[in-house]
């Protein structure tokens, strides 16, 4: 290369329309093209490819002196080069053809109509057409248009013919729409929402509008200017907008009936592109007929000079709208119009497969009986071609445009081929064109060969070639050559050894050695064979100042003697060199593995590279399982209980389904990992290790270098061990505390269960209160229905998986079991960590509680307790607010300050029993209430009635939630409600005894009352002794 | 486990457990201790406490006085876990006539050929017995896998033996006493390596050729940096490590002591 004159030039050497380029480097970049095939038919069959033409060899065949008009069509796929070619014709032509034929040259220009007029009205043959008006219109057809009015005439333009048509597209063949959905589609396209879609930016009439009158883009554009079926696709969003905005009922419906139907759509597009051609004429002011008369007018004027014209257009595309009437006024022929007097026309038009295959009409294509067919890979088989190809681009963009000129001055002879003189890259590969030497840099043959079988076959015509390959390249080259080579390229079928060789150096980054892998793979033989030749070492075929040049380190290898220089360039890569190699590679190398490390290769070689791991595809299952693997090896290998891990609460992590320990960089599946392997070569290999101790190994390290592959997963493993032992016990800065909370929740149990009753606060609690044996909960207490709902609760099954996790979290277990009743505790530690719960007095703000953990079996114990925590103070406020009531009742009819011991419960309870004896001998109805049972029990209770109400009255003073609850929990209601029960009942019968009394004594009054007085004095005696009794008691 | 046959039901962090449980406290007695560890309530199941407490009395963490069992290292001495490694390492060679010293050495021997089995193997478990002279059963070598593990013999992945000494040879670096920046010939160190690792070295004094364990373990301090493996061209003895394509793979002449990382 000569970087001096390459830096100004490459931009204008690599221009993809060859017409942009000058003449010069048109002629120097020209490699002649070899595959060509000149038929009579559109598509070549096999015998046919058997057949392959030079341009040359066509060119003397359609070129050749002829009598008759012909027409031939250039045919070929997007890129492959059928510009080129015409353009080649059109130098050749004017070189080599006769005076009296007169060429006309349509270049594809900016590939718009109005640029193909432009050119027409430019030429001189038709600037001295004796019809001026034609010459006019024609010259009008080309002025600008503001965008905005063109494209609103071309939208109106559909309008109004499709209005005036009759549903059959203005041609006489069948309907292809009713009328009734004709009308619906104008009313459609008069919808101003559907409008501006159709109108928006890479819309249908943009598109035409791109064809007809500027092309906005400096890509090639030879899509054709019509409607797509997904330009008219209506989603239920549209049409619901439509609805939404009071659309016309026509317009709805018709929205309706294309709503998600490919087949009616497609009918549309075929209606309303029927309309195009006579929508471009409209809006251009030429009419159909108008190019044939030109092309009728000048062949009429050369005939009579007695000349002959040559018409080549580059790419049909270009007349768009109205490509039609062009191609049929070239296929005129002069043999059935002879009284026109035309001249012989010799037509050769460039078209794409595709535009050919849709575009063209029937009865076109039956009436066109050549065809120059271009193949899609211009270079396949010839190596030496697309070497001469590369090289003569990198040629032309080291020479300066003086030294072009002048050879162009000098006939551009082959004989005086310039080659550029270089400046940088000397020692590089080159390419013998001759007597002469071209060189490559930035490419070497073995590079050059190789990129192009990696390129997609779509993709390996010169057009692709020139733009994805030695564009990119060139200008990678002339910007950087330390990151050189920077693009990937993924190596497939290879013998990794010397790969192997380089990834292994510890002395290098990760970017060298991929970049020196694919240097050595790609530019040079993949090999770390070393020669001597000259003085100079090669290193895979390369030589050493050449890595030198590129700040690559030099790999030492085996010496070996200078290969052959043969003609093998062309016969070392077959025509299908990857599958070739990969046949042959794949016998040694286990398949899983190959394709798997392909697929790593990808992913670090490029850095926007997503890691396929999903478990569908053969090629990833094996990353898949890998990664898998990994993990369960690191579950595995780490010695938990050492590294100060409960095995609890590793299995809890290991449990949880979309949590890892490792997961890749840029993986295609979202995982929640610890470690996340980075695409590094360090990753590569320790994915490597376990994807062959699963494939090669069968599940052990039993297979060639085992060792080594163990070597680094250990190694590996030290090294990310202490972040994975973290990692289990923590998130987001903070120590997982479950244990705590699982702990509290048991406590709470323990206290609902009676089993804290003889505790103070919690702060007094013992850890072996946790390890006694679960006792069924007893719901036969005075509790209120708060109190034994929360009961129910911690006695449920997640009390049962607190009380667990309590006992199996220090429990040291043989393996990883967690559910083994066979403990061994690790005692120390289990009261330590105990002692940190009850020194919290079980009392947890909801911040403290790690309701965020984000492992859910972790954070199921911190729910659980503030389900608890929440229920606690509502059930001590109602239980002591029940006890208050109690106490009130007892305290109403009795003064507590003289109950004094258990004795004095029985005294009263005894004269209670006295007041409904006595009332049973004077015949008082509260005989018959008295409770026998009630009595005895309150007797018998005598002692727990007594500590109840002092119980009772020590929770009502106790202001901590948490030691009120353990003062309720010795049940004080059990004692005071039968007490108060009684107490109350009584009362009601003492006053209830008073009114009989007393009516008795009215209903008395008048007969005999002294007698009655009498009978009733006793009885009323007694009540007021009782009376007294309860009166006393009370003070 | 470390005298007679080894057992399953000794794990380390067991009898680490017990010697916390009695460092604990001014007196305590084997009853005491078994009922924190086991507690009466809530243990079902056979005790494995015997073998858990006489583990300990194997390797001289606590014995038994009056009635009272007692701390034979002191609770500084032993702080935690690893301190107990340690100080288990420094006991091994006291073993060598025992099962367990003897199955560890021919497992390290077998090299490559113990990727092949299972530790419950059949296929080994008679290899391990024709080679100790003695029966070696399952839960023997069940018992074996927590103290390999724990001791850094190797990895355990599920009844997978994985040997790389890593952990075990850099305990009993801190054992010899090293010169830290000294060179040291090999043959120099391996006299002086032997006192505490001859459960790993044995046997391989003739050929002077180093098995997976010991070579992989060497070859990760020397990767770390911990020590330095050197080839002299003008040394007379030198050790051969198990071969590698990939790491360090030259004969050891001698080695420099770096310091090891804890």
């Amino acid at each position: 290369m000569n970087i001096e004159v390459a830096r100004q030039r490459y931009k204008d050497v690599f221009l993809p329309d060859v017409i942009d380029n000058s003449q010069g480097d048109f002629l120097a970049k020209h490699v002649p093209m070899k595959n060509l095939l000149l038929l009579d038919h559109a598509e070549p069959n096999d015998s046919d490819k058997k057949q392959p033409m030079t341009e040359e060899a066509i060119y003397e065949q359609v070129f050749s002196i002829k009598v008759d008009d012909q027409f031939v069509l250039v045919k070929g796929a997007s890129g492959a080069g059928k510009s080129h070619l015409i353009r080649w014709f059109e130098s050749m032509l004017q070189i080599l053809k006769q005076d009296n034929e007169i060429v006309l040259y349509i270049r594809r220009a900016d590939n718009t109509l109005k640029g193909t007029i432009k050119q027409l009205v430019e030429l001189d043959e038709i600037k001295s057409l004796p019809n001026h008006d034609l010459y006019k219109k024609l010259a009008s057809a080309s002025t600008t248009i503001p965008e905005l009015e063109l494209k609103n005439t071309i939208y109106y333009a559909f309008i109004n013919l499709i209005e005036s048509d009759d549903g059959r597209g203005g041609e006489d063949e069948e309907r292809i729409i009713s009328n009734v959905d004709r009308k619906h589609l104008i009313a459609l396209l008069q919808n101003s929402t559907f409008k501006d879609r159709l109108m928006d930016t890479n819309g249908p009439i943009d598109r035409i509008y791109n064809k007809i009158a500027e092309n906005k883009t400096f890509e090639i554009n030879d899509r054709a200017a019509e409607f797509e079926p997904a330009d008219l696709e209506i989603d239920s969003e549209f049409r619901t907008a439509l609805i939404n905005e009071g659309a016309d009922e026509k317009a709805r419906k018709i929205a309706d009936k294309m709503l998600d139907k490919e087949e009616y759509i497609a009918k549309l597009v075929v209606y309303i592109n029927k309309f195009r051609e006579r929508v471009v004429q409209r809006c251009t002011g030429l009419e159909p007929g108008d190019l044939r008369t030109v092309i009728e007018e000048i062949r009429q004027e050369l005939y009579k000079a007695n000349k002959t014209l040559t018409i080549l257009i580059e790419d049909i595309t270009a007349a768009s709208g109205v490509d039609d009437s062009l191609l049929d006024a070239l296929l005129t022929n002069k043999r059935g119009y002879g009284d026109k007097k035309l001249c012989r026309i010799n037509s050769i038009v460039g078209v794409a497969d595709g535009y050919y295959r849709d575009n063209f009409r029937t009865n076109t294509k039956g009436r066109i009986k050549n065809f120059i067919i271009v193949p899609d890979e211009m270079f396949n088989g010839d190596t030496d071609g697309l070497v001469e190809f590369f090289a003569r681009y990198l040629n032309t963009v080291s020479l300066d445009t003086t030294t072009i000129e002048s050879w162009l001055k000098d006939k551009a002879s082959a004989d005086r081929y310039p080659i550029h003189e270089v400046t940088l890259g000397a020692e590089w590969d080159t390419y013998k064109l001759g007597e002469n030497s071209i060189n490559l840099f930035p490419f070497t043959k073995h590079a050059i060969i190789y990129l192009y079988r990696k390129e997609d076959v779509t993709q390996r015509n010169p057009r692709a070639i020139m733009r994805n390959l030695i564009e990119p390249y060139v200008k990678d080259s002339i910007e950087s050559l330390d990151r050189y080579p920077i693009r990937r390229t993924t190596l497939e079928g290879i013998d990794p050894k010397l790969q192997n060789r380089i990834y292994n150096r510890s002395d290098l980054e990760d970017e060298t050695k991929i970049r020196l892998t694919q240097f050595m793979y790609i530019w040079g033989n993949g090999t770390d064979e070393i020669y001597e030749e000259n003085g100079i070492r090669y290193i895979a075929g390369i030589p050493e100042p050449v890595y030198k040049e590129l700040g690559l380190p030099v790999i030492d290898g085996k010496t070996v003697t200078k290969p052959q220089e043969t003609k093998k360039v062309e016969k070392l890569v077959p025509d299908k060199p990857e599958k070739h190699a990969e046949s042959t590679h794949t016998e040694k190398e286990n398949e899983q593995v190959a394709i798997a490390l392909k697929e790593v290769d990808k992913w670090i070689e490029n850095k926007d590279y997503r890691l396929s791991i999903g478990a569908t595809t053969k090629n990833v299952r094996a990353l898949n399982d890998a990664r898998k693997n990994i993990n369960d090896f690191l579950y595995s290998v780490i010695d938990w209980t050492t590294e100060g891990v409960s095995i609890d609460a590793m299995v809890k992590i290991k449990g949880t389904t979309s949590k890892f320990l490792v997961a890749f960089e840029r993986q295609t599946m979202n995982s929640d990992a610890v470690v996340l392997l980075p695409a590094s070569i360090e990753s590569r290999k320790i994915i490597e290790a376990f994807v062959r101790w699963s494939g090669v190994g069968n599940k052990s390290w039993d297979f060639p270098n085992g060792t080594d592959y163990l070597y680094r997963v250990q190694r590996w493993t030290e090294s990310i061990k202490p972040k994975i032992v973290e990692s289990i016990l923590h998130y987001d800065d903070k120590t997982a505390e479950y244990f705590s909370f699982a702990t509290a929740a048991e406590f709470y149990r323990l206290i609902f269960s009676g089993n804290c009753k003889n505790f103070q606060n919690p702060n007094n609690f013992g850890p072996d209160l946790l390890l006694k044996k679960r006792e069924t909960p007893d719901f036969n207490n005075g509790h209120i229905k708060a109190w034994n709902d929360l009961l129910k609760i911690t006695s449920g099954s997640d009390g049962e998986d607190a009380r667990s996790c309590v006992l199996q979290y220090y429990n040291l277990p043989q393996g990883t079991s967690i559910t083994s009743t066979n403990y061994e505790f690790d005692y120390i530690a289990f009261v330590k960590a105990v002692k940190k719960v009850t020194n919290t007095g079980l009392e947890f703000k909801d911040s403290e509680l790690q309701l965020d953990d984000p492992v859910r079996k972790r954070k199921l114990y911190s729910e659980y307790l503030k389900k608890i925590l929440d229920r606690v103070p509502v059930v001590v406020d109602e239980e002591t607010n029940a006890i208050r009531g109690k106490l009130e009742v007892i305290e109403k009819l009795i003064d507590l300050d003289d109950v004094d011991d258990e004795d004095d419960i029985k005294d009263i309870v005894k004269s209670i029993r006295a007041f409904y004896n006595r009332a049973n001998d004077s015949h008082i109805r509260a005989a018959v209430r008295m409770d026998n049972a009630l009595l005895l029990s309150c007797s018998k209770n005598a002692g727990m009635i007594f500590s109840a109400i002092k119980n009772g009255k020590q929770a009502m003073e106790c202001s901590n939630v948490v030691e009120s609850l353990i003062r309720l929990s010795k049940d004080p209601l059990f004692g005071l409600t039968p007490f108060a029960d009684l107490l109350s009942k009584t009362s009601l019968d003492v006053e209830r005894s008073n009114q009989e009394i007393d009516s008795r004594m009215k209903a008395t009054s008048g007969n005999d009352g002294d007698e009655s007085m009498e009978e009733y004095k006793a009885e009323k005696a007694e009540l007021a002794e009782c009376r007294d009794i309860l009166e006393e008691v009370r003070k | 486990m470390f005298t007679g046959n080894m057992v399953t039901e000794a794990i380390p962090a067991r009898v680490f457990s017990l010697y916390k449980i009695v460092t604990s406290r001014k007196e305590i007695t084997r009853a005491e201790i078994q009922s924190m560890m086991e507690p009466a309530e809530i243990y079902e199941g056979t005790s494995y406490f015997s073998a858990i407490f006489k583990a300990a009395s194997e390797l001289r963490i606590i014995d038994t006085q009056d009635n009272l069992v007692v701390p034979l290292v002191s609770k500084e001495e032993m702080r935690d876990i690893e301190d107990f490694r340690h100080f288990a390492i420094s006991k091994l060679n006291t073993f060598e006539d025992e099962q367990f010293f003897q199955v560890t050495n021919v497992i390290f021997n077998m090299n490559e050929q113990i990727y092949k089995y299972p530790l419950t193997d059949n296929a080994l478990l008679n290899i391990l017995s024709q080679q100790t002279g003695s029966q070696i059963t399952a839960p023997m070598i069940r018992g074996w896998r927590f103290w390999a593990q724990f001791l850094g013999f190797g990895y355990m992945n599920n009844m997978s033996f994985l040997p790389n000494a890593y952990v075990f040879v850099k305990n009993i670096l801190r054992l010899m006493n090293l010169e830290k920046n000294k060179e040291y010939k090999i043959d120099d160190f391996m006299l002086m390596f032997e006192p505490y690792g001859k459960i790993i070295s044995g046997n391989l004094q003739p050929e002077r050729n180093m098995n997976i364990a010991l070579s992989s373990a060497l070859r990760e301090l020397h990767d770390d940096k911990e020590i330095e493996l050197k080839y002299r061209s003008d040394a007379k003895k030198r050790w051969i490590l198990y071969p590698s394509i990939e790491q360090f793979n030259d004969q050891i002449a001698s080695i420099v002591y770096k310091g090891v990382k804890k």
